[in-house]
């Protein structure tokens, strides 16, 4: 078996277990809509300046929430079981994608919830879906690796936190500076140059992740 | 001795830095100008407040200079201090078709300061045509004079402050040219687990540390008194904050583990993997640089082109290399300080 065909049963295992510990979905769900209304009560009247940094802060959030299960969640042995049946490399792609597929859901929840409760600022759906996808991959990547390292310690959840947002940081700068864009709040042709940016910031992490995830899982 | 040979280059040129850096003196400029806008066909007074200049000294001379380069001389010209200057100018009446606002060079001149100039405003709007007659403006050169030995630039707002920028900058280059050594380190550790690259790693990075702080405190310090806030969310305040970030988090991640070997590992690939997402930064940061308050961006002056002028430079690159230096012997003293107590904590060996 490839690395690709155990890549793809392995995300069917993810899909296939999140769907019987439903719970977990439903906790970042209402974590998702908590947060949005709470924004919501506490802010009244959001500009479209506002609803676009709030949408990537909660997402940011969330996707912190939602990822740092991905490598706690099953123990040592079973992990090693894993590791033995099929390439490491497998493990680590097949928790990226699922992470990806989970954040880009996490996103268009997030979306309806803001534009439920605060209206829709998004003028270029476009830039916007672009920023969507290129974003969850960046992060889901990120947070998954940094997972790896984090789900090694014991507090792992803070730990995630405190690795990955430094990382994450200039990755989330270019982020909202283009749904800046696709909000209206910015002009010009720059919105190209922020979605090459983030093509190559994703790209960067990939071979990263790829390069150092060896050295990560053999303990 | 062979060894220690880059020790002592690089304390020597941190004290040669010291010693220029803070003696060498400031170009003579002008302080104080008033009023700054002259109107056409007018008899102004103009007092100007000079820094570091000679105005009782023989042969002062000053012209107000038009942009076509002919010029004035001043009715009365009187210096009351070294850097206290009182100028009479009869400015002719605007000619037909000139804009109606324009801008004036004063140029000042005498032999031990040399030439330098300061811009005013020249207004011939609503001008009453047909004032005073006098000397009209002089279609001819006059020869100046050029300082002799070192100096450093006079700018606006930044005046002494200036010196700075051998203490500031090269803090953020050697946490950049420090960091990119650990990053290096850590590599080698995952190639070759030998444990003492990890520890050379471990001591770099508190280094990093050490002079992402000194070059934010620095940083901020220069910034409230030049831009008139400590934290202005500049980009490159962010950029040093986020490197903290990333070292802070490092030595976190290193305290979660007992195992020394697991603990060496992690924390090698997390530097590693942290590095590599600050590099994007360095090519995100030139495009979120439009609103940076740094020189060389946007409309600043750049301390590339005009403003690090040769003296400047004979400091501000020999000031990266010694302080990167002195990075480095840091880092190899804090090794050998973690090294020692490693081994006075460790169990002595059974006989």
């Amino acid at each position: 078996m490839g690395i690709i065909s155990q890549t793809g049963a392995l995300v069917r295992k993810e899909f296939r277990l999140e769907w019987r510990q439903r719970y977990a979905l439903g906790g970042i769900l209402l974590y998702v809509l908590s947060t949005v209304f709470i924004v919501y009560v506490a802010v009244q009247r959001v500009t479209p300046q506002l609803w676009n940094v709030l949408y990537w802060v909660i997402l940011l959030f969330a996707a912190v929430n939602a990822v740092v299960k991905s490598f706690v969640q099953e123990s040592g042995a079973r992990q090693l079981y894993f590791y033995q049946l099929a390439h490491p490399v497998a493990v680590l792609l097949s928790k990226i994608l699922y992470n990806c597929c989970l954040l880009l859901a996490l996103g268009g929840l997030t979306f309806a919830a803001m534009v439920f409760v605060a209206g829709n600022p998004v003028r270029e759906a476009g830039s916007f879906c672009l920023a969507l996808v290129l974003g969850s991959t960046g992060l889901s990547i990120a947070l998954t690796f940094v997972s790896a390292i984090a789900a090694k310690a014991d507090n792992s959840s803070t730990l995630l936190a405190i690795l990955s947002f430094p990382a994450i940081l200039p990755m989330l700068l270019v982020l909202v500076n283009l749904s800046a864009h696709a909000v209206g709040l910015l002009g010009g042709s720059m919105a190209g140059k922020d979605i090459l940016l983030l093509l190559s910031v994703d790209m960067i992490l990939m071979a990263m992740s790829l390069l150092l995830f060896p050295f990560l899982w053999r303990d | 001795m062979r060894q220690q040979g880059w020790k002592i280059l690089g304390v020597l040129i941190v004290c040669y830095t010291f010693v220029a850096g803070l003696l060498i003196p400031l170009k003579p400029g002008v302080f104080r100008l008033e009023p700054s806008v002259v109107q056409a066909g007018d008899t102004v007074d103009l007092q100007l407040e000079g820094y570091n200049t000679h105005f009782l000294s023989e042969g002062l001379s000053a012209w107000l200079v038009r942009r076509d380069g002919r010029l004035l001389e001043p009715l009365r010209m009187s210096a009351e201090r070294e850097d206290l200057l009182r100028l009479r100018f009869r400015v002719p009446p605007a000619e037909a078709g000139a804009p109606v606002l324009d801008t004036l060079q004063l140029v000042l001149d005498n032999p031990v300061d040399g030439h330098f100039q300061t811009v005013l405003f020249l207004r011939q709007g609503d001008a009453m045509s047909g004032g005073a007659a006098g000397p009209g403006w002089l279609d001819r050169s006059v020869e100046l004079h050029t300082a002799a030995g070192r100096s450093f630039p006079f700018l606006n707002t930044v005046y002494e402050s200036i010196r700075n920028l051998y203490f500031h900058v090269p803090m953020w280059f050697a946490m950049f040219l420090l960091a990119i050594v650990a990053a290096v380190r850590s590599v080698q550790y995952l190639n070759s687990r030998d444990i003492r690259r990890d520890q050379h790693a471990q001591s770099l990075a508190g280094i990093v540390m050490l002079f992402g702080g000194m070059g934010l405190v620095t940083g901020a310090i220069w910034a409230r008194n030049t831009w008139g806030d400590y934290w202005s969310n500049d980009p490159k305040q962010v950029y040093t904050a986020v490197g903290l970030l990333i070292y802070g988090a490092y030595f976190v991640l290193r305290g979660s583990f007992e195992d020394p070997e697991k603990r060496a590992r992690l924390a090698a690939v997390y530097n590693v993997f942290a590095f590599s997402t600050l590099v994007p930064l360095l090519y995100i940061l030139p495009k979120l640089s439009a609103d940076s308050n740094h020189p060389g961006t946007g409309s600043n002056i750049a301390f590339g082109s005009q403003d690090l002028d040769n003296s400047m430079r004979m400091v501000f690159y020999p000031a990266i290399l010694g302080w990167t230096l002195i990075g480095l012997w840091m880092a190899q003293l804090l090794y050998r300080f973690q090294v020692i107590r490693h081994r006075l904590a460790a169990p002595p060996m059974p006989r």
